[in-house]
């Protein structure tokens, strides 16, 4: 408890003195508030602005959970369909492999003809930025599987989903969270690249409409509060996973 | 498929062969083993590594088949749950408590009674009792072990095949696990069938004693264990077990 507290204060008197040295650096050099804007002016746009720019970053957070959510759902799914048929194995793994190694990003305008300029273009494209570590982990997961173990349910004469249910699933647990912590940060990367390519809301909407009105103050102020609604949601997802992972005796590291 | 006789026979292996691969690099692992096991014996094979003691047991749990030769087995040991095994690691869900995995059976066969009190009786049986709740990373190897045979009589199996179950613990928790396991095979009446290459465990444990010979893994010869029952640690002392011991040494040293 006493720890925990000592932390706290460590890391607020890190980030203070990260706004201080920020506002002195400003002020010491005369930078421009065209190219660093000072914190107070920062903080400022950021009040006048709020309505806008907490509504713009509850839609971004939405699209980006959306998709992130969807990529966990099918990405599971389909570690199941690869790891339990040859065939699914051959042909899916390839083709994730393909789609995976391509700079997704050029995906972003053919998912805008597709699903227009509204939510779901954002949504499948977080949801192709995050999905495929969930699925190679989901599959590892389900895989590496103590052999005996599989030995003694067959023994018993399970069936394929009595033994996917009660050991390879559980197992897969921690290499399905540890992957969804690298997915959830790539979720949000993926909405807001949807969001520049083409938009009418969401925090990268108002960024590039800030940016093109040269009101660097706002991007400031829309970039710093997606930056912290990001670390929220990622320490939220971590401590969820604490949580479930209080049984297992090893944690597992995901590959990107 | 028996004869009900008095005497029992819950298991015969008729010639069987096993050979892994095809053409010249195929490698015989067990050849012309053949062996009846009557209701309530207490068998153990015992032999050095690569004497394919291991898939032997694997071939008798129905999870290779053998590539020649007849396995049969005991209506009541060919049933789902009818086998019981124990590996030489305890192979538990680390997920899950010392009840859960010794309920674990209970999820897959269709278990008579109530599997929950089956379950807690097992683990004071074998020595677990308040840590039901435990999860195994919080247990010693020698605790993780009983988990496990706790686990393997859940379903109340006629046969019981364990592989080298206490090779991966000290000496002084090895004798105590053997002593612990004639109380629980005396208490249950099962089976065992007992994969080791102690020759002190064998000789302990048994009653009669299955020396193979390696590469191609094959029956040496049969002993009958001479020790009276019921035995106490206290046996490894006597002349009789020294007698046996080095029968049994020289047996294996010429296999």
């Amino acid at each position: 408890m006493r720890n925990a507290f000592v932390r706290g204060a460590e890391a607020t008197l890190y980030v203070v003195a990260l706004i201080v040295l920020w506002w002195a650096v400003v002020k010491a050099f005369g930078v421009s508030p065209l190219v660093i804007p000072s914190p107070e002016r920062v903080l400022g746009a950021g009040i006048t602005n709020f309505t806008l720019l907490a509504l713009s970053t509850g839609i971004t957070l939405g699209e980006a959970l959306a998709g992130f959510a969807a990529a966990v759902v099918t990405g599971v799914l389909l570690a199941v369909a690869i790891v339990s048929s040859r065939l699914a194995s051959r042909l899916l793994l390839p083709t994730l492999v393909a789609v995976n190694s391509a700079p997704k990003v050029v995906f972003a305008p053919i998912l805008v003809i597709w699903f227009g300029l509204g939510l779901w273009s954002k949504v499948g494209m977080a949801f192709l930025l995050c999905f495929f570590p969930i699925v190679i982990n989901a599959a590892q997961g389900l895989r590496e599987v103590d052999p005996e173990l599989i030995d003694l349910y067959r023994l018993m004469q399970a069936g394929n989903w009595t033994t996917l249910r009660r050991v390879r699933f559980p197992n897969a647990i921690p290499y399905i969270l540890s992957a969804m912590k690298i997915a959830l940060p790539l979720a949000i990367i993926g909405a807001v690249i949807g969001e520049f390519v083409a938009a009418r809301a969401g925090i990268g909407y108002q960024v590039m409409l800030a940016y093109s009105n040269s009101d660097t103050e706002l991007v400031f102020a829309a970039v710093l509060l997606l930056t912290i609604a990001s670390v929220l949601a990622f320490a939220l997802l971590g401590w969820a996973e604490s949580l479930m992972l209080a049984r297992y005796p090893v944690s597992i590291e995901a590959r990107a | 498929m028996f004869d009900q006789g008095p005497i029992r026979t819950v298991l015969r292996l008729d010639g069987v062969a096993k050979r892994f691969g095809e053409g010249p690099g195929a490698t015989t692992a067990v050849i012309d083993f053949s062996l009846d096991v009557t209701e309530g014996e207490f068998v153990c094979i015992l032999g050095a590594s690569g004497c394919g003691k291991s898939t032997l047991l694997k071939l008798i749990a129905n999870l290779l088949l053998p590539s020649a030769g007849t396995i049969e087995r005991a209506e009541h040991v060919a049933r789902r749950g009818g086998i019981g095994m124990v590996f030489q690691r305890p192979v538990l869900l680390p997920w899950r408590t010392v009840l859960g995995n010794v309920l674990a059976p209970a999820e897959v066969l269709d278990l008579p009674g109530w599997p929950q009190d089956t379950a807690r009786e097992l683990i004071a049986r074998v020595g677990l009792a308040g840590f039901e709740q435990a999860l195994p990373h919080q247990l010693s190897g020698g605790m993780q072990q009983r988990v496990s045979i706790a686990r393997a009589l859940l379903s109340d199996p006629k046969l019981l095949l364990m592989d080298e179950p206490f090779g991966a613990l000290d000496a002084l928790t090895r004798e105590q696990m053997n002593a612990d396991l004639l109380r629980v095979w005396s208490e249950t009446g099962k089976t065992v069938l007992l994969v080791t290459h102690s020759i002190e465990e064998a000789a302990f444990l048994s009653d009669r004693i299955v020396v193979m010979a390696p590469r191609p893994g094959r029956i040496a010869e049969i002993v009958v264990n001479p020790l009276p029952r019921p035995r106490e640690l206290a046996v490894m002392a006597s002349p009789e077990f020294a007698a046996l011991e080095g029968r049994l040494r020289e047996r294996v040293a010429h296999a």
